[in-house]
C-alpha cells in the first residue's frame, strides 16, 4: 500500500539549534489520522510548519499526498492553535475564503460554504463576525475554511488547546466522522494523549530532536465511537503511549519502534 | 455611546445656556447675553453670511485633509516597497511633528499671500501627522499569522491586498484620519484668523476687532458644534464600518 505521508530524513535547524533531525515517517493510505505528540517545546508545531510550507526543511523531503512540499499550497490547508480566522469577515465569508482564492463563482462558493456550515450544525452563524462566536465554534469555522477546499489534508497545530472539555470531545467526534466521510487526512498536533489516542490511527511520540516512536492504533476505525473513550483499550493505548513519551517502557529500544497492537 | 451619558451630554449643554441667560445681562463688556447671540445668530443666518464663512471654512478644511490623505498615501506605498525610506522619513517626520502648525502660518503666507492657500497648506499639515501615525500604526498590525494562511488557501498578492492587508490597515488609518479632521478644523481657524479674507476664523478676528461681540460669539459657537458634529460623525461611521475591529481588537461589548 502506498504512503500519503512521508517524511524522510527530514531535519529542521535554526543556527545552532537543531529542533529535529533525521524524522522518518511514512503514513499509509488507510491510516487517516497521524497524531504527533510530545513535551511542549520539542519542535511539534515546526513540524507542522515544515508540513504546511511556511517553512522548509533543512534537510530531507517530506511528500504530502503525492505532493512534494516546496511551498504553502491549499491541498494542505492548516488549522491553528488560535483559530487564526480574518476578523473582519463574516463566518461564510472566512469559510468560503480558499474557495475566492480558487476562484470559484460567488454564487457557488455561498452554496458550497453555507452546506459546510449546515454540516457542522453552525447554519444560523453565516453572517456573524467571527469575534461572536465562543471558542469552539471558532475552531470550527477554521476546520470548515480548511475543509472548503476539499484538501487532500488537513494540518492542525493544537486545534483544542483552547477549548473546554466538551466542546473538544465534540470537535473529535465531528473531525472522526469527516475522516470517515471524506477522503481527507489529518495530522494533528496535540499535547493532550487523550486526543491523540481517540483521534490518530498512528501516534508519532516526539521524544527529542533525534528521537521519535511511533505507535499504531488499529482499531477501531473512523468515526470512532464515542464509547471508544471509556474503554480499557483506550486507556491501555494512552498508557502505553505515556511510557514511551516518559521512556520507562523498557520494550521500547532504539531510535524507532512500531507497536502494532491490539484489537478490540 | 449609551443613551444616559447622551442625555448627560445635553443636560451639561443646557446647563451651561441656562447658567448664560441667567446670570450674563445684555450690556456686558466680556460677554454678550445669550438673547443677543441668539438674535445675531438669525441676523447672520438671513444675510448668508454665516453659511458663506461657513462653507468656505469646511471646503479648506476638506482640501487640506485630502492633500493630506493624498500624500500619507503615496509615502506609504512607497514605504511599504522600500524599506529604508519609511525609516529615512521617521526623522524628519519626528522632529516636525511637535511644532505647533500654526508655527508656520506666517511662512505660508509668505510663500502663497492671503486667501485659501495658506489656510489649506497648514490644515493638511496638522492633519498629516496623525493620518501618517495611524496609517503607519495600521501597517504594524497587519498580522503575518493572517498572511500565511491566505497564502496557505492559495491567496494571489492581490486577494492578499484587498481580502488581508486594507482591513487590517484601515481603522487605524481611519482613525487617523479622525483626528486629522479635528486638527484640520483646528488650523484652518487659525490659520484664517492671519491669512485669509473669509471663513468662521477671519470672522472671529473681524468681529473682535470690531468689538461686536455678539457676533464673535456666534462665531465661535459655530466653531465649536462644526467640530464636534464632525468628530461625532466621524467617530459614528467608525463604529459602524470597523465593528469588526471593536468586537475583536478592542474587545468591547
Amino acid at each position: 500500500m502506498s504512503n500519503w505521508l512521508t517524511l524522510n530524513a527530514v531535519g529542521y535547524s535554526y543556527g545552532a539549534n537543531t529542533v529535529f533531525h533525521g524524522l522518518t515517517v511514512q503514513v499509509p493510505e488507510d491510516e487517516h489520522v497521524l497524531a504527533i505528540v510530545g513535551p511542549s517545546g520539542i519542535g511539534k508545531s515546526t513540524i507542522v510548519k515544515v508540513l504546511a510550507g511556511h517553512l522548509s526543511p533543512s534537510h530531507g523531503e517530506v511528500v504530502v499526498c503525492g505532493e512534494k512540499v516546496l511551498g504553502p499550497a491549499p491541498t494542505r490547508p492548516v488549522v491553528f492553535q488560535d483559530y487564526n480566522l480574518f476578523p473582519w469577515m463574516t463566518v461564510l465569508d472566512n469559510v468560503v475564503f480558499g474557495l475566492k482564492c480558487a476562484g470559484v463563482p460567488v454564487a457557488e462558493r455561498r452554496r458550497r460554504g453555507r452546506a459546510l456550515l449546515a454540516r457542522l450544525c453552525m447554519d444560523d452563524t453565516e453572517k456573524l463576525l467571527p469575534s461572536m462566536l465562543s471558542g469552539g465554534m471558532q475552531q470550527r469555522v477554521g476546520i470548515a475554511r480548511a475543509l472548503a477546499v476539499s484538501p487532500n489534508c488537513i494540518l492542525m497545530d493544537e486545534p483544542f488547546s483552547a477549548l473546554d472539555n466538551e466542546m473538544k470531545e465534540s470537535l473529535c467526534q465531528d473531525i472522526s466522522s469527516l475522516a470517515a466521510e471524506q477522503n481527507t487526512r489529518f495530522v494533528i498536533i496535540t499535547h493532550d494523549l487523550t486526543d491523540a489516542v481517540f483521534l490518530g490511527n498512528r501516534i508519532l511520540t516526539m521524544k527529542s530532536a533525534r528521537q521519535a516512536l511511533e505507535y499504531r492504533i488499529e482499531n477501531p476505525y473512523h468515526p470512532r465511537p464515542i464509547d471508544f473513550r471509556y474503554t480499557k483499550e483506550f486507556f491501555a493505548h494512552i498508557e502505553r503511549v505515556k511510557a514511551m513519551l516518559t521512556g520507562s517502557n523498557p520494550s521500547v529500544i532504539g531510535e524507532k519502534y512500531v507497536l502494532n497492537c491490539y484489537h478490540m | 455611546m449609551n443613551r444616559r451619558e447622551r442625555t448627560l451630554n445635553i443636560l451639561g449643554v443646557l446647563l451651561v445656556c441656562g447658567v448664560w441667560a441667567a446670570v450674563v445681562k445684555p450690556g456686558g463688556v466680556f460677554m454678550p447675553a445669550l438673547s443677543d447671540v441668539a438674535g445675531q445668530f438669525a441676523a447672520l443666518m438671513k444675510s448668508g453670511l454665516l453659511l458663506k464663512d461657513t462653507l468656505a471654512s469646511v471646503a479648506r478644511v476638506l482640501a487640506g485633509v485630502g492633500f493630506a490623505t493624498l500624500v500619507v498615501m503615496v509615502l506609504a506605498v512607497l514605504a511599504v516597497i522600500i524599506k529604508e525610506f519609511g525609516f529615512l522619513l521617521g526623522g524628519p517626520v519626528e522632529i516636525l511633528r511637535p511644532v505647533p502648525p500654526l508655527a508656520w502660518v506666517p511662512i505660508a503666507i509668505l510663500i502663497f499671500g492671503i486667501g485659501d492657500a495658506p489656510a489649506i497648506a497648514i490644515v493638511a499639515l496638522g492633519a498629516f501627522f496623525p493620518i501618517w501615525l495611524g496609517v503607519q500604526q495600521g501597517f504594524s498590525e497587519i498580522r503575518l499569522q493572517h498572511l500565511l494562511a491566505a497564502r496557505s488557501f492559495g491567496a494571489t498578492a492581490r486577494i492578499r491586498l484587498t481580502d488581508v492587508v486594507i482591513p487590517s490597515v484601515t481603522p487605524y488609518a481611519f482613525h487617523g484620519l479622525r483626528l486629522g479632521l479635528g486638527l484640520g478644523w483646528f488650523c484652518v481657524v487659525a490659520a484664517e484668523m492671519m491669512g485669509a479674507n473669509s471663513g468662521l476664523g477671519y470672522g472671529v478676528q473681524l468681529f473682535s476687532l470690531n468689538l461686536e461681540l455678539g457676533k464673535t460669539y456666534v462665531y465661535i459657537l459655530a466653531i465649536g458644534l462644526l467640530g464636534a458634529a464632525m468628530n461625532y460623525g466621524m467617530r459614528a461611521s467608525e463604529t459602524w464600518l470597523f465593528k469588526w475591529h471593536r468586537l475583536s481588537v478592542l474587545g468591547d461589548e
